[in-house]
């Protein structure tokens, strides 16, 4: 191996070595501040981000859209269970924000503002939730209709009032006891 | 007199509905400058979506923080909830 070809190699393995000690020591010595009240550095908040979005996007690209999202059965449904199971979080029409919309890091996105995403990624979403955010997989206790009716709702919530919302609400029955299961 | 009852119920409603204005605007005008509030207030930010509001936050936030440093905290104050105002948009 010629001389300088060997210096190369020392020089690519003493930097994988040190990032290698640089990595560990930030992991083990609890360096990084995991608490919900103390926001990411905004390099940390950027790369958390895009894995985010293009792990859904790509994941969400088989997705079949079902063709009836303007049903407003569906919508009507879709407006209980959000009602029941995201306003909490996400809020709704004419809500104040929660104490755990306050409190929850990253925040749960608004969803009665205007969405740029794709009803794809919104079923995805809802479907299989974020790790390590506080968005839970609600296609494990919920089958996948139900979940197009939370989808086709969420495409009208921009557009509804407080008074609408409610009326939305009350116009179909409750699917979810105080203990949180269905009827 | 039967005029004068839907007058009156009208008055007391409007002055309910401003009420209930004033007390939704005055939830962010409990703010104050402390670090539990500029980090709650920072991470709301982040959550917005780019455009004109978001960097009016943005902007309103550094001179809170800049007003925070000088311990200027009624500087502080008055621009953070120009922050939560421009979040609010």
């Amino acid at each position: 191996m010629s001389l300088i070809r060997r210096n190369w190699l020392v020089a690519a393995l003493l930097s994988l070595l040190a990032v290698f000690i640089a990595a560990s020591l930030v992991i083990y010595s609890g360096l990084y501040n995991v608490a919900a009240d103390v926001p990411h550095s905004q390099p940390v908040f950027w790369l958390l981000e895009t894995v985010r979005e293009r792990s859904i996007a790509v994941r969400a690209k088989d997705v079949v859209v079902p063709s009836d999202l303007d049903n407003q059965k569906r919508i009507a449904t879709g407006a209980g269970q959000y009602a029941e199971m995201c306003a909490g979080c996400h809020l709704a029409p004419g809500m104040k924000r929660t104490e755990i919309s306050r409190g929850l890091y990253p925040r749960a996105p608004e969803l009665r503002r205007r969405s740029h995403s794709a009803p794809a990624e919104d079923f995805w979403v809802v479907k299989h939730g974020i790790k390590a955010t506080g968005m839970p997989a609600w296609g494990v206790t919920h089958d996948d209709e139900t979940l197009w009716d939370v989808v086709a709702f969420l495409r009208k919530l921009p557009e509804l009032t407080a008074e609408e919302y409610q009326s939305l609400v009350e116009s179909v029955p409750k699917t979810h006891g105080e203990d949180g299961h269905a009827h | 007199m039967r005029g004068f009852v839907p007058i009156v119920i009208g008055g007391i409603g409007l002055v309910a509905l401003a009420g209930a204005q004033l007390a939704l605007a005055h939830e962010a005008h409990k703010a104050e400058c402390n670090e539990t509030t500029m980090n709650a207030t920072k991470a709301d930010i982040q959550a917005m979506d780019d455009g004109e509001a978001k960097t009016a936050a943005l902007q309103e936030m550094q001179m809170a923080e800049e007003m925070m440093a000088k311990n200027d905290m009624e500087g502080c104050t008055g621009h953070l909830h120009k922050a939560m105002e421009a979040i609010e948009e």
